[in-house]
């Protein structure tokens, strides 16, 4: 069974605004934002990456341990994911 | 929480006069004739912009933060490169509105724009009446409105949102229930509003076609009166000393480029900051002295601060400045119908 790797949906309009990233879902028309950390994710998911991928690189750029990097970057793709933004395909 | 409200977002784009939606006007020219028309007789203007100007505009747009796109004209379809520019709008990353008679519109069309239904937000159609007579009393256009009425079918059976837009004038006012019918049946959106605006080129005579009180007081509600429901805003967002931010979005978060390619702060305010064929959108939007100078106007500079309907009723200061030449009046067409809906105005005192 391979790593779940998290990609962006594509039914996404985003721009980058003064270091935010705004996203405009245009099934839904809602807006969201994503700051900081938030946007440091969103650009590695441009290119699909697990959550292992992700915190390794969030622990390796900001100053935080391993543990801490991961829970907070499987609470952001959960939020994600709930908010329908990325999508999730297996990879081996 | 990642979800950003519109009132957020709104404060958040209008602080930074970020552009968030831009109208491109992709031709003046127009296949009817209709009574009311604001352009002044919809023919080709010389300058106007090329499917090449669009390429080099839309990424700006993009790089500038623009979200959403809508096309209008005259009417667009007439743009003789109108399908390259369409393809280009569809790669681009923009979220669009379509303005349109319809008339124009074919089967193959329909189909092609349905490869990007996700891209477009809906499809706005004008439509004048639930017959023939009626609609075309308003298009001059023998048969146009057979084929509006093709044209709204098609974009229903392809899955497009279609809001279908009607004004309501002395010669198809009695077709109000109708054309109500007509979309109910068809489960269309559908709005009328009732405000006949002087011709850019300030030729009156479409005025004629307005409604008498005895007659709009038979109508419902018109919705663009109200704006009440088009920004997100809190009470104290329309103290005198604020900015206009959530009365009207004019060269804040919204703008206008004409067929010519002229920057404009709204469709019907003719105060460009520059063309963008000689300079690049953002540099225009964010350094043109004639936007900076909107965006620091304040709401009690304004007549309609000081009405007792305001702000339930913040009309357009553009119908002010189109009727009077003057943004900072009470544009009295407005003031005359929401009279009838809202009572007598009282002017609240200093």
């Amino acid at each position: 069974m391979g790593e779940v790797v998290f990609k962006k949906s594509g039914s996404l309009i985003e721009r980058r605004i003064e270091g935010e990233a705004i996203l405009l879902d245009i099934k839904s028309g809602v807006y969201y934002d994503l700051k900081n950390v938030g946007v440091f994710i969103w650009e590695i998911l441009s290119g699909g990456a697990s959550a292992r991928q992700i915190a390794a690189a969030v622990a390796e750029n900001f100053d935080v341990d391993a543990e801490t990097a991961l829970a907070d970057t499987l609470e952001l793709l959960n939020d994600l994911e709930t908010e329908g933004l990325i999508v999730r395909n297996a990879e081996g | 929480m990642l979800q950003l409200p519109r009132h957020a977002l709104h404060k958040k784009l209008v602080g930074r006069a970020n552009p968030m939606r831009i109208q491109l006007e992709i031709t003046r020219r127009c296949n009817l004739d209709c009574v009311h028309c604001i352009q002044g007789g919809c023919s080709y203007v010389a300058g106007e912009m090329t499917a090449a100007d669009y390429e080099r505009l839309l990424p700006r747009m993009s790089a500038a933060g623009v979200f959403s796109v809508s096309l209008t004209g005259g009417e667009f379809l007439c743009h003789p490169e109108i399908m390259v520019i369409l393809e280009l709008l569809l790669r681009s990353d923009f979220w669009l509105a379509l303005q349109t008679n319809g008339t124009l519109l074919d089967q193959d069309t329909v189909d092609f724009l349905a490869r990007s239904r996700e891209k477009i937000r809906a499809v706005a159609v004008s439509l004048y009446g639930a017959t023939a007579k009626a609609h075309e009393s308003v298009t001059r256009s023998p048969g146009s409105f057979e084929k509006t009425i093709r044209a709204i079918d098609m974009l229903s059976e392809a899955g497009f949102r279609v809001e279908v837009i009607s004004l309501l004038m002395t010669m198809n006012q009695e077709e109000a229930p109708q054309i109500q019918e007509l979309c109910r049946e068809r489960g269309l959106f559908h709005q009328f509003n009732s405000i006949i605006a002087p011709r850019k080129d300030g030729e009156t005579s479409s005025l004629e076609c307005r409604l008498s009180e005895e007659l709009l007081k038979k109508l419902p509600r018109p919705w663009e009166t109200f704006t009440e429901n088009f920004i997100p805003h809190e009470p104290d967002d329309f103290s005198p000393d604020k900015t206009l931010d959530a009365w009207c979005t004019m060269a804040r978060t919204s703008g206008y480029i004409d067929s010519k390619g002229n920057l404009l702060p709204c469709s019907i305010m003719d105060l460009p900051a520059g063309n963008v064929k000689d300079r690049p959108f953002d540099e225009l939007w964010h350094d043109s002295a004639v936007f900076n100078a909107l965006r620091k106007l304040k709401i009690g500079e304004f007549e309609c601060s000081r009405c007792g309907h305001f702000p339930t009723c913040r009309p357009c200061p553009g119908l002010a400045f189109l009727e009077h030449g003057n943004m900072f009046e009470a544009p009295k067409e407005i003031c005359r119908i929401i009279e009838l809906f809202l009572g007598d105005k009282e002017v609240k005192k200093a």
